[in-house]
């Protein structure tokens, strides 16, 4: 069926714009991931929280969010150029020129040569995109370390530098950083926050990370119980941080997810077995003094008024009007050190100066500890926003890549269709280059106007939906049909050519 | 059964053009020419017998072989060179010639050497940086040095200089006496004349007259032109009954027919007359085709 001869030839005369748009997609992507830019990602999509804006921005908030441009635009008409110039010069370019009399005079047959050409195309856009798919996980690796292994964020990079360690090694051990008081220093700087926020955050992110990591070995040893448990569902099987948060105990159970977990906080197994069962224990507490409060707040009420006036005076911080209070410690303080707001959002460790403390309280009403611990959370979210927007989403990887080059490949099934139905290289180009580049211009008008409703029918970037992908939503069925829609043009091509006249 | 048999072929491209109902019968070691002017079918044809096309009805078998549905296996044993000449790949001369030699599993490289060196051809050339005339050596080397049984040519001397075609026609009849069998179109009556045994001519798609050029080249029956001094002779000369095809009265010329075997009759006759001069005007097929085709208007 392969014809060695050809695919060579085929190859001899096609491989320098395979070269030049797989260097240049590849060299645009690793620019889009070395150049960006986690802390404005996140606060942009910390401003817009809440906001009509939040829906349109979440995807912006991870670094494969921000490659939406490249996977929808960029990297399409680049595969396009390929795709239309290469199916040309493989099948038409030859009828019309007459050169595919001399592939034909010879015992090769027609089937054979055009199966050849098509599974030529097929393996260079595969090999194209794979290409562009590794560079991009190198420039990621390179630039943030988040591919195998956990973002290198600037305080990592600063407490390595004092505590002489490889980067990597210590963004696995953040618990040498929690021990050196010098290097606790360096790293706080180098996030814009202060020891006693940095110490809270550092604990945060070494919890989180702990649960992420038990998870997925509870995970992992769940498969291998329930795998063929047919009231288990994939769903029912995995166990997320969010879940092992809630429940624990089921750490206790697993040694792997011990060992693990221990690891993380960097203890022995067993004061890590200790950690967890004050976790429990104190989630046993919270849920007894919820519940002791709510009996008393009842009990207040029946009593008479007098407490009403201490309860008005100390403010209550709740979720509500936090955001709210403090944006208004904010306004003091700036007042207080006499600059503005923005400087004192860029630099939240100045909310805890005496002199901005002492207006704030007077404004807001809360106490200094109040406000401290106000500060500090906001130190802390905003600092582990920039963590999530560094992380790097592995499968979301994956299915992006995959997605695009299904697109290809169907972009690529259009055009050498055309190229094998036409005998004239201008009407081949006219119609296989021109659907798909029409298809571009649709997804291009799409992405600037928000509102272009009924557009998407008209073109099958539809079907590679990348914002279902980043947001974890439904997308499994734009690829089977870009699939099919390259598995049919391409057999037809070949039916067709094994039967058409050709001039020759 | 012939070597090459087309049989009703037929390929309506509607608007008169096309080709219809032609049969053509080419046995082994025969050089068959296919003339007709632009147009005329030569290379619709031609392209059935590669099975680059499907005829509407007829077949074309090649040695016992349906061109159409076995294809690639009639190309074991044909050569071809098309009428508009493009080669694959981005290549030079020489590696195309040993791609071509390795596809189609025949031929030699030392014979394609030859050939190119007897065609002055420089094939260090990149094939799409070359002329057209170079294009055509190129082509003619690589169907030549191929040792193919059958050899299909459509318009093989076009972009040849004069001299280039003359040994091209030298190395045709070589092939010929190796008992290759040919198949060549042309619109230059000349050449075709030159070397093939027979020529179908076709016009406006069908095929008008099937000719056997052995019968032109060996007539018996020849035409002499004859210049007389005065007109009396010229005259008495018309009165004596000879077959006269034409008659030139002002320059008292003669065109006589006559068969060899009255040849000396004649020249007995002339004796007693007052000649200018006395040739042999040679028939030639183009007079002949030209003659057709003036009959088919």
């Amino acid at each position: 069926m392969i014809s060695k001869p050809i695919f060579k030839q085929s190859l001899q005369s096609n491989w320098k714009l395979w070269l030049i748009i797989t260097i240049v997609a590849s060299t645009i992507l690793s620019g889009f991931i070395i150049s960006y830019d986690a802390a404005g990602h996140a606060s942009i999509a910390e401003a817009a929280e809440g906001t009509a804006f939040s829906n349109i921005l979440s995807s912006l908030t991870s670094l494969l969010g921000s490659l939406e441009n490249f996977y929808k635009l960029i990297a399409v008409i680049l595969g396009i150029v390929y795709v239309v110039f290469t199916a040309n010069n493989l099948v038409v370019n030859e009828v019309d020129s007459g050169s595919m009399a001399y592939t034909l005079s010879t015992p090769i047959k027609r089937s054979s040569v055009i199966f050849t050409k098509s599974l030529y195309l097929i393996l260079s856009v595969v090999l194209m995109y794979i290409v562009i798919s590794i560079a991009g996980l190198a420039a990621s690796q390179f630039t943030f370390n988040n591919v195998t292994g956990y973002a290198i964020t600037d305080d990592v990079s600063a407490a390595a530098e004092t505590l002489n360690h490889e980067e990597d090694y210590l963004s696995e051990r953040l618990y040498l950083i929690q021990e050196d008081e010098n290097a606790m220093r360096v790293a706080a700087i180098a996030r814009d926050m202060d020891t006693e926020a940095y110490e809270i955050y550092l604990e945060d992110v070494i919890r989180e990370r702990s649960y992420e990591e038990t998870a997925e070995i509870i995970t992992d040893e769940r498969w291998d119980i329930y795998e063929d448990d047919e009231d288990m569902g994939d769903e029912d099987i995995e166990i997320t941080a969010e879940e092992l948060m809630e429940d624990p105990e089921m750490i206790l159970n697993s040694n792997d997810a011990l060992a693990a977990g221990a690891r993380i906080y960097g203890v022995s197994i067993n004061d890590y077995r200790e950690i967890i069962t004050d976790e429990i224990e104190n989630m046993d507490t919270e849920e007894t003094t919820k519940e002791n409060e709510e009996a008393q707040e009842t009990e207040e009420n029946s009593e008479s008024d007098a407490v009403e006036e201490s309860t008005t005076l100390q403010r209550q911080l709740t979720e509500d009007n936090a955001e709210l209070l403090l944006q208004t410690v904010i306004v003091s303080s700036a007042t207080a050190l006499n600059i503005s707001s923005d400087q004192i959002s860029d630099n939240l460790t100045l909310l805890k100066d005496p002199e901005a403390l002492a207006l704030s309280t007077q404004t807001t009403g809360l106490n200094e500890e109040q406000i401290r611990s106000m500060a500090n959370h906001a130190m802390v979210s905003s600092a582990r926003s920039v963590d999530k927007a560094l992380e790097f989403d592995s499968e979301t990887y994956l299915w992006l890549s995959l997605g695009l080059l299904l697109l290809i490949l169907a972009m690529s099934s259009i055009s050498f269709f055309a190229s094998t139905l036409f005998n004239r290289t201008g009407m081949a180009l006219a119609i296989g280059g021109g659907l798909p580049f029409a298809f571009f211009l649709v997804t291009m008008i799409q992405q600037l106007m928000d509102s272009a409703d009924g557009l998407e029918y008209l073109t099958i970037t539809t079907l590679f939906d990348t914002d279902a992908i980043l947001s974890g939503g439904e997308f499994g069925w734009g690829f089977v049909v870009l699939g099919s829609i390259a598995v049919v043009l391409y057999t037809a091509s070949n039916i067709l050519f094994t039967k058409k006249d050709l001039p020759l | 059964m012939a070597y090459i048999e087309i049989k009703h072929l037929t390929k309506d491209y509607k608007k008169e053009r096309g080709i219809f109902d032609i049969s053509l019968e080419i046995e082994k070691g025969e050089v068959y020419g296919f003339v007709g002017i632009n147009g005329a079918g030569k290379t619709t044809t031609i392209r059935h017998l590669m099975g680059f096309i499907k005829p509407d009805e007829g077949s074309v078998t090649i040695k016992g072989l349906d061109a159409t549905k076995s294809s690639a296996e009639v190309k074991r044993y044909v050569s071809y060179i098309p009428g508009e000449i493009n080669f694959p790949g981005n290549t030079s001369g020489e590696e195309f010639l040993k791609e071509q030699i390795y596809l189609s599993g025949r031929g030699s490289w030392n014979r394609a050497k030859e050939l190119s060196e007897l065609f002055q051809l420089d094939i260090s050339a990149n094939v799409h940086a070359m002329s057209k005339g170079m294009k055509q050596k190129t082509a003619i080397v690589s169907a030549l040095a191929s040792d193919a049984d059958i050899l299909i040519m459509d318009e093989p001397t076009t972009g040849l200089d004069p001299l280039m075609r003359d040994i091209f026609i030298d190395l045709l009849k070589e092939e010929q006496e190796k008992g290759k069998t040919i198949f060549m179109s042309s619109h230059i009556f000349q050449e075709v004349e030159e070397i093939c045994d027979r020529v179908a001519v076709i016009q406006k798609g069908k095929i008008i007259e099937i000719v056997d050029i052995k019968k032109i080249r060996y007539n018996k029956n020849k035409v002499y032109r004859m210049e007389f001094k005065s007109e009396a002779d010229f005259k008495r000369f018309i009165g004596l009954g000879y077959q006269i095809s034409k008659v030139k009265m002002e320059d008292l010329q003669v065109f006589v027919e006559i068969h060899d075997e009255q040849i000396n009759e004649l020249i007995q006759t002339l004796k007693d007359f007052d000649l200018v001069y006395f040739k042999e005007i040679k028939a030639h097929f183009e007079d002949y085709i030209a003659q057709v085709f003036k009959e088919e208007k």
